[in-house]
């Protein structure tokens, strides 16, 4: 898994490539962490995940909490087929922003 | 350094004992002259005058020692008597020059002194420094007796210079020598003893030869009072008034009566008199001792100093000090003795003898020791050739979840004739053997192998029970000249029933656990042992083993295991601790009746091989009959090993033509389960997973099953998550296998023999 990070202003692109689970996760909820600091629009670029376990989801859902608890936005842009179906089984869909 | 160490004590003579010690020794040798001079006067005739002092004779022997704190000692009592003398002789006033009294003392000191310096400045051949002086070897006694010569001729000369600077007495040469015989002699007798006394309290041994000088002694003291007696006699008979002559002096001495030229002549009477006593004395002792010397030597070549040697050379040998002594080197350092006629050659032949004998007695023990060691080797290669040829790697089939197997042997010696055995001799049908061939050790194990080789090649070929005893007893009782024979339990279970068909030639009955609660042993028909007699039919029986029934076999080993009390084991007690243990695996139950037969016997050895096997039946696998293709991964349960456990899934689905949506849900379920179990099953332990994926083409099913061995947890039963929740309130837990439900068609879980199996399937 890599991760790219795209600043514009106070938004923050963050391009993921690569497959989420539960041995990379903790590597993009550091990347994360480190990064949203002063950003209040994180974009998440799912465009080339192709893979997501729950262990990503975690990341998923830490990341909204973080934003929503600095009154930011956080939008997962480009997700596949297969991820947005995870996100809906598990409910994600309702407090995720895709697009 | 010798020379230095000799100085320090100044020849033994100046040795500080301390000064308790040193007043003691001031006083013995004070006592000691004393009580001499008394025995002196008193022999003399209780006169105060004679012409032998003894103190004067001890001296050089007390100097030896009691060292210069006797010597001063014995000064003062001399001194005491000298000034004694001269008091009372004062009346005839005696005017010595001044040098005699100087020479007297210096020749005293001489005299004292003389004997320690020599004896401690001369060490003998072979000694390092010479020892507290003692007359243990003739080599001793004779240094002794040349230092008191010695001593004693010194002591003499000197008096006779003494004498030469006054002119009362005329010392002639002939006097000196008559002075010189009587202080040997006296010295002689007297210090000897007193030596021997002496070193026999310091050492509390007594040598021979020290034996010998005292007995020598007491011969020349007897012969010496008799011959003085003689002589007493003899002047008595031809010079009848000498003694009365002789008191007349000192009666009249100082009177007006008193005739100087008459007494003089009386003196000189008496004197000789004297003078020849003690002559004969001397040389009598001399012979004496010097006859002993020769023996003694002549002894000491012979006797003792060969044992001595021999002794040296004996414990050099048997200690192995100072290298390896071998018989050679005890030969050639006996070679002196070893020829001849004496006792002493006789005692070194057989010492020799008998060295060679422990030699070849070693060596032939090292040879037939390394010869057992070999052999036991080789026994221990066959028993480990044995203990191989028995299926000991459990669980045997692990892809058969139908049953559950284990089986144990544990010999009592080094190679036993107990065996068990299993196989498949088709898909369906395992093949159960147990077996005991009697007696015990190589021969046992022999019988054993070729029974169950004969064992399993026929069954392989497909027979019945019956067939294969009935052929395995005909090929055993062939040339079974022997007789040895071999008890057989054989059953073929069909595991898509779990219909047993057995046979027992002679065997132990099978305990069978029925509805899972209690063993009970199953007396089937039984028939005689192989290879007793040729051409004897089997019967079969047949049971059924319902799903989570179980079987166990055993030898005889079990139940005859025997306590210190002569006690059995037994039926009952085997029977109990297989209930004990019935609710666990196959395992936990063979280790349980193994525990239990251990803390029976407790410390009586065990006598015969203990081996038993048990079987858990599971129930018929419905997927083991379908076409199937089946993969399997065992791997361990580590989350850093989840990208080998995703590359094998994402391999075989896609071999399988499973489509991408349907890859990317199995992945994800598998992941999810994976990392389940290694972050829960075993409780951070290191132990593996097994992962079966399989494809039911005619299904169009994909099956993937889990199967651990860690703590049963059933995951379908875990609560679901609230999917409704918002992201604040939503709880992460228990989404994987949330997951996991919601993609597959079918999740399952089972717990069965200690494995936690979790199947999930999903359609293409």
């Amino acid at each position: 898994m890599t991760i790219q990070n795209k600043p514009e202003g106070t938004a923050l692109t963050m391009a993921i490539e690569g497959r989420i689970d539960t041995q990379t996760a903790p590597d993009l909820q550091d990347a994360i962490q480190n990064s949203i600091e002063g950003v209040t629009d994180l974009i998440l670029d799912f465009t080339d995940v192709g893979y997501i376990s729950s262990a990503g989801l975690r990341v998923v859902l830490l990341a909204q909490n973080w934003m929503d608890a600095k009154g930011g936005t956080m939008l997962i842009r480009g997700a596949g087929k297969n991820i947005v179906n995870i996100f809906k089984i598990t409910g994600f869909d309702n407090f995720l922003t895709l697009e | 350094m010798k020379k230095k160490d000799y100085l320090r004590n100044g020849f033994g003579l100046f040795r500080n004992f301390g000064w308790k010690k040193n007043l003691l020794a001031i006083a013995a040798g004070y006592l000691l002259c004393l009580g001499l001079d008394r025995l002196s006067a008193l022999l003399a005739g209780a006169r105060m005058f004679s012409t032998l002092d003894f103190s004067i004779a001890i001296m050089p022997f007390i100097g030896f020692f009691l060292g210069i704190w006797g010597i001063l000692g014995s000064f003062i009592e001399f001194f005491i008597g000298t000034a004694t003398i001269l008091i009372t002789f004062r009346a005839y006033d005696f005017v010595l020059p001044t040098s005699y009294y100087i020479v007297a003392i210096i020749s005293l000191i001489i005299y004292c002194a003389l004997p320690s310096m020599l004896w401690y400045a001369f060490p003998l051949k072979g000694e390092e420094r010479a020892s507290f002086p003692r007359l243990d070897t003739s080599a001793h006694v004779i240094k002794y007796y040349l230092i008191m010569v010695i001593t004693i001729a010194v002591y003499v000369a000197s008096r006779a210079l003494q004498d030469a600077l006054d002119d009362i007495l005329n010392t002639s040469f002939t006097d000196s020598v008559m002075e010189f015989m009587q202080y040997l002699g006296v010295v002689l007798i007297i210090s000897i003893p007193i030596a021997i006394i002496i070193s026999v309290i310091r050492t509390r041994t007594i040598t021979i030869n020290e034996r010998m000088v005292l007995t020598f002694l007491i011969i020349g003291v007897i012969a010496t009072t008799l011959c003085a007696i003689l002589i007493y006699r003899l002047t008595v008979y031809l010079e009848p008034d000498l003694f009365d002559d002789y008191d007349a002096i000192f009666q009249t001495a100082g009177s007006d009566i008193f005739d100087q030229n008459n007494a003089e002549q009386v003196l000189y009477r008496y004197i000789n008199y004297w003078n020849w006593f003690y002559v004969i004395i001397t040389v009598m002792l001399n012979i004496l001792l010097i006859i002993e010397t020769i023996f003694m030597r002549s002894i000491e070549k012979k006797v003792t100093k060969p044992i001595i040697h021999l002794g040296d050379v004996l414990e050099k040998y048997s200690t192995h000090d100072e290298g390896v002594f071998d018989p050679e080197q005890v030969k050639t350092e006996c070679r002196p003795y070893r020829y001849g006629y004496g006792e002493v050659s006789t005692l070194t032949r057989t010492c020799v003898n008998m060295a060679e004998e422990i030699d070849n007695y070693t060596k032939n023990l090292e040879h037939v020791t390394a010869e057992k060691e070999r052999i036991s080797t080789e026994l221990d290669v066959a028993s480990n050739i044995q203990q191989d040829m028995l299926p000991s790697i459990f669980p045997p089939f692990p892809d058969r979840f139908e049953i559950d197997l284990y089986a144990s042997m544990t010999p009592a010696k080094e190679v036993g004739g107990d065996f068990y055995d299993f196989f498949f001799v088709d898909d369906n049908h395992l093949v159960l053997v147990i077996a005991d061939v009697s007696g015990k050790g190589v021969p046992a194990s022999l019988f054993m192998v070729i029974s169950k080789t004969l064992i399993q090649n026929h069954a392989l070929l497909g027979g019945t029970p019956k067939e294969i005893l009935s052929y395995v007893n005909h090929q055993l009782s062939q040339n079974n000249d022997s007789m040895m024979f071999c008890t057989v339990w054989l059953g073929i279970l069909d595991l898509t029933n779990g219909k047993i068909v057995a046979a027992n030639a002679g065997h132990e009955y099978p305990a069978i656990l029925r509805n899972g609660e209690k063993f009970e042993l199953m007396k089937g028909r039984h028939d005689p042992p192989l290879g007793v007699r040729d051409g004897l039919s089997f019967r079969e029986y047949e049971f059924t083993l319902a799903p989570g029934d179980a079987l166990f076999q055993y030898t005889d080993g079990v139940t005859e295991g025997t306590n210190t009390e002569m006690e059995e084991f037994g039926e009952e007690r085997l029977v109990q601790a297989l209930d004990e243990n019935a609710a666990g695996t196959t395992k936990e139950i063979v280790d349980g009746v193994y525990r239990g037969i251990r803390s029976f016997v407790n410390e009586a050895p065990q006598f015969d091989d203990i081996t038993m096997l048990c079987l858990k039946y599971m129930g018929p696998d419905s997927h083991v009959q379908k076409q199937k293709k089946q993969y399997s991964l065992t791997i361990s349960s580590r989350v850093d090993r989840l990208d080998e456990v995703t590359r094998f899934t994402e391999e075989h689905l896609k071999e399988f033509g499973c489509p991408d949506d349907v890859l990317f849900n199995m992945i994800l379920a598998v992941e999810e389960i994976f990392v389940n179990i290694a972050s829960y099953a075993y409780g951070g332990r290191d132990e593996d997973t097994r992962i079966d994926i399989s494809f039911d083409e005619e299904a169009r099913t994909i099956e993937v099953v889990f199967t651990d061995r860690g703590i049963p947890f059933d995951p379908t039963r875990r609560a679901e998550p609230d999917i409704t929740a918002s992201a604040e309130d939503r709880q992460i837990g228990g989404l994987g296998i949330f997951i996991v439900k919601k993609t597959m068609d079918e999740v399952e879980y089972h717990y069965l023999g200690g494995k936690n199996i979790l199947t999930i399937r999903k359609k293409i």
